[in-house]
């Protein structure tokens, strides 16, 4: 099914140390639209008492304009390497079944779906918390960029979660 | 830290320069003195047989290690203000993440523009300007990041 299976060209070929599992998580970045429901059976276990998913859609208006359409750029190899991270943590932090961590790239219409995350767990405490973490997480470390377009004007956001490990200049 | 290393390294520099200097120099003095006996250099080359003079292998050893090529990507704001999403750049052994950024500005006033909230990314880790570049390192040039 379209978004699931992890970019082929973007192979991780850092330390094996790492929780990520390759049975479990599941992460894509990719141009083809999110479906909620590949997210939701990528997840799907049945020891798993809950299943939870943050859809992150696209609204039609910001600062009092109205959004025309979204447009997104991303680092694809870095961005991949970077979902696979936030899995680890979540699997260091809570007791999870599986993850899915699905972000789109190119032109995304108002009311579509940007990014997916689904974590299945035995409780829904773990699960609730982890996707919470994982979007948070996502929004603060990922290289991916989003432009929005108005009637009048386009704008590069920037979110103010942003905090990478080290800052150039110094 | 940086700077201490960075004149460490120019120390290390010039005292090579220097004894590559007075080597050519005794060598160069062997040969005006070989030349004076035996009537022309290629007499003295030929003396010689194959083996290479010291300084001119030095030489081409210097160049071959003075130049190193990384790969610099450029996204979003970037991409706009350099019109590029890639390149391969040559820069000098030693040369640092914040040193090629700056580089980079000059070429492209504007990236100036973005120039205080970029972070740059070596082979797809965040890192530090003061981190030196190896040669094939993947260099990319990240604006304030907007995902999700």
């Amino acid at each position: 099914m379209a978004g699931i299976q992890s970019d082929p060209s973007a192979v991780d070929t850092r330390s094996s140390a790492s929780k990520f599992d390759p049975q479990n998580d599941f992460v894509n970045v990719t141009s083809e639209a999110l479906s909620l429901d590949a997210a939701y059976k990528a997840v799907h276990s049945t020891a798993a008492g809950a299943i939870t998913t943050f859809s992150g859609i696209t609204r039609d208006n910001f600062d009092g304009k109205k959004v025309v359409r979204l447009e997104y750029e991303a680092y694809a190899p870095m961005a991949i390497a970077k979902l696979k991270d936030i899995c680890s943590e979540i699997r260091s932090k809570w007791d999870v079944c599986k993850i899915a961590i699905f972000h789109r790239t190119g032109v995304v219409d108002v009311g579509e779906p940007s990014v997916i995350i689904a974590v299945s767990s035995v409780h829904r405490a773990s699960g609730l918390e982890a996707a919470r973490f994982g979007i948070d997480e996502l929004k603060a470390t990922v290289p991916i960029w989003k432009k929005e377009l108005y009637e009048s004007g386009d704008l590069w956001k920037e979110n103010s979660e942003f905090k990478p490990k080290a800052a150039s200049g110094d | 830290m940086p700077a201490d290393v960075l004149s460490e390294l120019e120390a290390e520099k010039a005292a090579r320069r220097q004894r590559e200097a007075q080597r050519s120099a005794q060598v160069a003095a062997v040969i005006k003195a070989e030349v004076q006996s035996l009537g022309s250099k290629r007499e003295v080359y030929r003396s010689l047989g194959s083996v290479r003079l010291p300084h001119a292998r030095t030489n081409r050893t210097l160049r071959r290690r003075a130049h190193m090529r990384v790969k610099v990507l450029y996204f979003a704001r970037a991409r706009e203000a350099t019109g590029s999403t890639e390149e391969s750049a040559e820069i000098e052994n030693g040369t640092t993440a914040k040193a090629l950024l700056e580089t980079l500005v000059r070429r492209f006033p504007k990236l100036q523009e973005i120039r205080s909230c970029l972070v740059l990314a070596i082979n797809q880790e965040y890192a530090d300007g003061s981190a030196v570049l190896k040669e094939g390192d993947e260099v990319a040039l990240i604006p304030p990041i907007s995902g999700g």
